[in-house]
């Protein structure tokens, strides 16, 4: 079905610029009709404009070209991303990860960002004017955190300066500060749980070539993203096992005891444990407690590790939240759970 | 009009140019006639004067202060995804200037409540506006607090929302709606001087309740309560009309199709779903969205289904009530 055309379209419409295409959606909407006849009430007159900003004042990014991105940079996606063969718009994004490679290709962690931030949501990081090197505010949408490849992005427009690299850092550790953050989804029909439509497609895209990395082995699926999700490590230290059962693990198993915590809005909550089995050399994570919302978690995911032991992250196998309980992230990597820095929790979006 | 690349040409030379200018003129004139006047115009309607205040600030504010025409020249691929990105943006940018009318409405209500309640004092002048300074009525010293703004809406963060029964402005939220009920404000109110280490000013409480209730920024402006409203009586049909043809021209086709749908079958969702050959789901989502923009230019119920009958006359017989 055709989009209904912008008021603008039916505007131009009336002053001589005809469209069949606009006449033959005009006799089926009635939406339309009504606009169109407000439109028609009064003929447009010129608009006298008191204050305009002086020439020099308005604003000039400059793009630059690099071969790779870098954490707290802030890139133009390119024209063409995902699998799309229409050009779509380019969107902003803050790059949170730096480069590395995998099946022979760059990928690095991006959030889109956008100039409207008075719609910002308690999942939507706000980013001051001070934050950052172009001088504007931004709301960083965290939960369409995403892997993108390196050549779907274009060019460099920006960075964080050291203020909003200290604010992100602390988001991305859990200890972001609430007054950073907007006010949270009032329910299904808060229409700030849809993405932002003056990016919407482009979002879409974000994560597509990702998803088909990690399911090429599959026979993928083409229509969905892959959505990234910090895991934080609960502050929660459960109770010291008993002697029994410490020097059972001892022989079996080294324990990380401060649980992984991972929230995804509107699906659930993953909580396990890190676990390094030494007859294997396995490097496992132990699903404890599986917690659904309304959307649920019936879907594939995998776990992204990081560690100063390796020059790039980990992936686990695929697996499914609510049915497996553990899963494997590296095998014969020597990593034990202490040396892991960051874990993610990535999902497949149906988009 | 130009091609896209004539437009960034022009706006690498000129910042806003003729050609531009004219598109943004363009925009204004046609999106504005979706919104009712009564809740989105500074003179209750949409004339000639109203559009240019509209777009004045609207470049001011957004497409030149933040960067959003740079951004958006930028970002386009089309002059149509141009032009339906700058109609996005101005379609929040008269969204978020109604809200920060119901905020502003709120920081007189925090005025109000600090000056006519005794468990407040103030400890300044109090025609120094924003200034004036105030700590609970039982604190014996006056002395400035020296806690940062941050350090004061960790404070005030203390209370959670649940805690403060806030109404967050929503689709079904009454037109100028507090966002906390006045016993909730005044526990707020009390929290947070209680534990500021001396006297704070209206200002800074004011900045410390926008990052506590992610608040938009306050106007400069402030509406003279002493200027008789321009606004028509609720049961003005004229008023009426105009605010339920805003509500139908915001409707996309399939959307308008829905509602009619519904009015068809008497408000029976699922009978409206099968008119529609969609699910009920899509059927309560799409009624949801028209009801929401009733209620919001409506000032009481009957007015609501005053333009609810309007609307679904416009839709049925194609004409006015």
């Amino acid at each position: 079905m055709m989009r209904c055309p912008l008021p603008i379209d039916w505007l131009e419409h009336l002053e001589g610029v005809r469209s069949e295409e606009l006449a033959a959606h005009l006799l089926e909407c009635r939406a339309c009709q009504v606009l169109v006849e407000e439109l028609g009430r009064e003929r447009r007159p010129q608009l006298h404009l008191s204050r305009v900003p002086n020439v020099d004042s308005w604003p000039h990014w400059r793009e630059a070209e690099a071969p790779l991105a870098g954490f707290g940079e802030i890139w133009w996606t390119a024209d063409s991303i995902g699998s799309a063969h229409a050009l779509v718009p380019r969107v902003p994004v803050l790059v949170i990860s730096d480069v590395w490679q995998e099946a022979g290709r760059s990928w690095c962690e991006v959030v889109p960002l956008s100039a409207d931030t008075e719609n910002a949501t308690s999942l939507d990081l706000i980013l001051r004017r001070t934050d950052t090197d172009l001088e504007v505010p931004w709301r960083a949408l965290l939960r369409y955190q995403t892997v993108v490849e390196m050549r779907e992005l274009d060019s460099r427009i920006g960075r964080l300066t050291d203020a909003g690299q200290g604010v992100v850092h602390a988001v991305l550790a859990g200890n972001g500060p609430e007054e950073r953050f907007g006010s949270p989804i009032e329910g299904p029909d808060d229409p700030r749980v849809r993405i932002p439509e003056d990016f919407a497609d482009s979002v879409r895209l974000l994560g597509k070539r990702y998803a088909r990395l990690l399911e090429q082995d599959k026979n993928a699926r083409s229509s969905g993203r892959i959505l990234s999700f910090e895991m934080r490590r609960s502050s929660i230290t459960p109770g010291v096992p008993s002697r029994t059962l410490s020097l059972a693990a001892a022989s079996e198993a080294e324990h990380e005891n401060r649980p992984w915590i991972v929230e995804i809005p509107e699906r659930g909550r993953i909580q396990g444990r890190l676990e390094h089995r030494y007859s294997d050399d396995e490097l496992l994570f132990v699903i404890e407690d599986v917690a659904e919302d309304q959307l649920g978690l019936r879907t594939t995911a995998w776990i992204a590790a990081w560690s100063g032991q390796l020059d790039a992250p980990v992936t686990s196998q695929s697996f499914h939240p609510t049915d497996d309980r553990t899963v494997v992230i590296a095998r014969d990597l020597g990593i034990f759970p202490r040396e892991i820095d960051r874990l993610e929790l990535r999902l497949y979006d149906e988009a | 009009m130009g091609t896209l690349e004539d437009l960034r040409e022009e706006y690498r030379r000129d910042g806003l140019g003729v050609r531009l200018r004219e598109l943004l003129e363009k925009i204004v004139w046609s999106t504005v006639r979706q919104y009712p006047p009564s809740e989105y115009s500074p003179y209750n309607n949409w004339d000639k004067a109203a559009c240019e205040d509209v777009l004045s600030d609207w470049i001011l504010e957004r497409l030149w202060s933040r960067a959003d025409l740079q951004a958006m020249l930028s970002s386009a691929a089309t002059l149509q995804q141009l032009r339906s990105a700058l109609t996005t943006s101005l379609r929040q940018h008269l969204t978020n200037k109604r809200r920060r009318s119901i905020a502003s409405n709120l920081y007189k209500r925090v005025r109000a409540m600090l000056r006519d309640n005794s468990l407040f004092r103030s400890v300044s002048s109090p025609l120094v506006g924003a200034e004036e300074r105030w700590t609970l009525a039982g604190h014996g010293s006056s002395a400035p607090s020296t806690l940062s703004v941050d350090e004061l809406t960790q404070i005030a963060c203390g209370l959670s929302d649940n805690h403060l029964e806030v109404v967050r402005y929503g689709p079904f939220s009454q037109k100028l709606s507090p966002i906390l009920r006045n016993p909730r404000l005044r526990d707020f109110l009390e929290h947070v001087l209680g534990r500021a280490e001396g006297s704070v000013t209206l200002g800074t409480i004011i900045d410390v309740m926008r990052f506590r209730f992610s608040l938009p920024t306050e106007e400069n402006t402030e509406l003279d309560d002493t200027i008789a409203s321009t606004k028509q009586g609720p049961a003005d049909e004229a008023a009426v009309a105009i605010n339920a043809r805003s509500v139908v021209s915001r409707l996309n086709l399939e959307e308008a199709e829905i509602v009619t749908a519904y009015f068809h079958s008497e408000g029976a969702v699922s009978e409206a779903a099968k008119l529609c050959e969609c699910t009920p789901e899509r059927v309560r989502e799409v009624v949801h969205r028209a009801v929401a923009m009733i209620c919001e230019c409506s000032e009481s119920e009957d007015d609501a289904r005053a333009i609810m009958r309007s609307v679904e006359s416009l839709l049925i017989q194609h004409g006015d009530q």
